[in-house]
């Protein structure tokens, strides 16, 4: 089984090519910290991972383990095999500069920048950035004014695992937000590793691309 | 400020059933969407018309607003973060933006519709009616249907309790193309008048109006 890691450093974004077939698992290195998910189709990244659509095909509030997720066409992408935490959120757009500028901070690494990055590093453009689906975020919307911003409930190792069905890019951006309890004490790493199953080579086709 | 309001529409589309219209609001104006008959849910896009790329994003609303859903005096944010209108009208309460526009039957994978077309058909055919191209499909508010979330996360639609007249009116923050489409699959639900008709009209306020230039204004104060 070959397999290949990512560094995600905190505060940063990286892009990985993913295959159908295999798997990604999002790893919270230190615990506590959300990583902002995005997965594109390879060879068609207008189509992606939407986390509206998933809603309404599954008809429930966020993706969840055991259910597959969408596209923006309305195509299974994705099968979530693997949750350790249980606790994410599908309704905050990604953090950007406006976002730090409401916290009176003028420069400020963000989710958004990052995605417009590591998709650039691939050579990759969208008309459209899409939603995030931000693995580990414990951020409740309730009836009150007032966006509650709660700490990650995640522990150290905490991860989720997605099987592909198509080839897609995954960007995950492990969120620079450190004016908030979001991400704990301070914003820390999370890995991706990605997993070939069935490799008939035996390991000889390694994977190459997911640096 | 004190507002010089007019309730005369400057410019006003009738939405038939199971289709959408597109209507520009330019910034200040009152785009008011009415429930002609009641028991329709109407998804509403809003567009930045200069650049299509730039729409309504309930994510980003939420960050902002704080809320679950929008309600009066709630302000809708673009995917720029930039403000493009605050509901300033509300006789409903009821609105979900958590769920995505429907499909007609060609590509709706959970079958939701028997119909040719869902909301995401009536948008594109609205915007070309129009005159411009969708560049991404929005997430849409879904106007008076709330949506119900079970301690498991389960979602669902509640049936539509508008009665004739209801409405919303958003007040304008920046120019906008609005686009509304009067959703068919309320028709899978038994409800009073359903598949029906909305009304759109603006009206328009002075935004530059200073209060020291009102006639009534304390003509002894500096200027």
């Amino acid at each position: 089984m070959a397999s290949s890691q990512s560094v995600i450093p905190a505060g940063e974004a990286r892009a990985v090519v993913l295959h159908g077939g295999e798997r990604l698992r999002v790893i919270d290195v230190e615990g506590q910290q959300v990583c902002d998910f995005f997965a594109f189709v390879l060879n068609d990244p207008v189509e992606h991972f939407s986390v509206c659509e998933t809603r309404g095909e599954l008809m429930k509030l966020n993706p969840h383990v055991e259910a597959p997720m969408y596209s923006n066409r309305g195509r299974e992408l994705m099968f979530w095999e693997r949750d350790t935490v249980g606790v994410h959120d599908s309704r905050a757009a990604a953090c950007d500069l406006l976002r730090y500028w409401s916290y009176g901070v003028d420069r400020h690494r963000s989710c958004k920048q990052n995605l417009i990055e590591a998709l650039a590093g691939l050579g990759v453009s969208v008309p459209v950035l899409p939603d995030p689906l931000n693995l580990f975020q414990n951020t409740p919307f309730g009836d009150s004014v007032g966006y509650d911003v709660r700490p990650s409930l995640s522990k150290p190792g905490d991860y989720v695992e997605f099987r592909a069905m198509v080839d897609l890019i995954v960007v995950g951006s492990a969120c620079p937000m450190d004016q908030s309890p979001l991400n704990g004490p301070k914003p820390t790493d999370i890995l991706f590793t990605c997993t070939r199953v069935n490799d008939p080579s035996g390991g000889l086709n390694a994977r190459t691309d997911c640096p | 400020m004190s507002a010089n309001l007019t309730s005369d529409p400057v410019r006003s589309e009738f939405v038939p059933d199971a289709s959408g219209k597109a209507i520009r609001v330019d910034a200040g104006q009152l785009l008011t969407i009415e429930d002609v008959r009641g028991g329709q849910v109407a998804a509403l896009f809003l567009f930045a018309p200069s650049d299509l790329r730039r729409f309504h994003s309930p994510s980003h609303t939420r960050v902002a607003d704080g809320r679950a859903e929008i309600g009066i005096g709630s302000w809708l944010y673009d995917n720029q973060r930039s403000p493009m209108a605050v509901l300033a009208e509300d006789t409903s309460g009821a609105h979900n933006s958590l769920l995505p526009a429907c499909r007609g039957v060609a590509g709706n994978h959970a079958g939701l519709l028997a119909e040719a077309r869902g909301c995401h058909e009536n948008l594109q055919m609205a915007l070309a009616e129009y005159g411009a191209a969708l560049i991404a499909q929005p997430d849409p508010v879904h106007l008076f249907q709330a949506v119900n979330i079970s301690e498991d996360g389960s979602l669902r639609r509640l049936q539509p309790r508008t009665v004739p007249g209801d409405h919303v009116a958003f007040r304008a923050l920046q120019p906008l193309l609005a686009v509304i489409s009067s959703c068919p699959t309320v028709r899978r639900i038994p409800a009073v008048g359903h598949g029906l008709r909305l009304s759109v009209a603006t009206t328009s306020v002075d935004l530059d109006t200073d209060s020291r230039d009102h006639p009534r204004a304390d003509p002894t104060r500096d200027r």
